[in-house]
């Protein structure tokens, strides 16, 4: 199964919390900014690519245990919002691209690497 | 009968901040005891909407979790102003957040259909100008 790690090179995105990206495999990919739907569908092994940036993202990545979020067309994260995802270990990787880009660009990835 | 676990949350209202802290703790308290993930899923989905309306449209309100061997109960209390017409709020897409609820991707008006999809049982008591009580039941079992 393909990783955290070799996503983040191939989508191009920035580290912006956390570490052991090695270790996290990902399968899939999520891309939706209403978090009462990402709660539903989102799966651990997803890449879950949002827009939104507030506190609340993190508290729905807990919940889903989703391998990532990552803030497309280069959103900032805010620092408390930063301190919180280091808090509950939860990685965030930012893009300049859309949300449509990087998920193309995961699907091509992971067809080739299942 | 066994006595179940109990657990205590406050809800501090408009605080997006800590809300999730009652859900993510009930989160580990299911996990440390060996629930099903499926079934820990479901419970936590449900009380993190439940949370997010309290802290929304009531300034908060308290959380109770009773955890038996099989099922769990949660029950989300609040002091605000009640629902009108309780049909209409179950309704998806039927919402009265404000603004900032939605800049923050809340306010779609899937908070209490989304407790009802995961729930085996929900309940809601609510009176105008008194508060809003919601009992949500997940079952372990399949």
């Amino acid at each position: 199964m393909a990783t955290l790690d070799q996503v983040r090179e191939v989508l191009g995105a920035q580290i912006l919390v956390g570490n052991d990206l090695d270790q996290r495999p990902v399968a899939g990919g999520y891309a939706c900014d209403m978090l009462s739907w990402v709660m539903s569908h989102a799966q651990p092994t997803d890449v879950w690519m949002t827009i939104l940036n507030s506190i609340n993202v993190i508290a729905v990545a807990v919940l889903t245990d989703c391998a990532c979020v990552l803030l497309t067309e280069g959103v900032e994260l805010p620092p408390d919002v930063a301190a919180r995802a280091q808090d509950k270990g939860v990685v965030v990787l930012g893009t300049q691209a859309s949300t449509y880009e990087a998920s193309a660009r995961l699907h091509a990835f992971l067809n080739q690497h299942p | 009968m066994i006595e179940p676990v109990k657990l205590e949350y406050k809800i501090r209202g408009s605080d997006f901040i800590n809300a999730g802290e009652a859900s993510s703790g009930t989160k580990k308290a299911l996990n440390r005891l060996g629930v099903s993930p499926a079934a820990v899923k479901r419970a936590a989905i449900a009380m993190y909407e439940a949370e997010i309306n309290a802290v929304i449209h009531a300034d908060g309100g308290e959380a109770e979790v009773f955890i038996y061997s099989d099922h769990v109960i949660i029950r989300i209390i609040d002091q605000g102003p009640g629902i009108p017409d309780v049909s209409l709020a179950m309704q998806e897409g039927w919402s009265t957040a404000p603004d900032i609820a939605r800049e923050m991707g809340f306010g779609a008006g899937m908070g209490l259909p989304n407790i009802k999809k995961h729930s085996d049982d929900m309940s809601i008591e609510t009176e105008i100008g008194k508060g809003t009580t919601v009992t949500i039941t997940v079952r372990f079992q399949v």
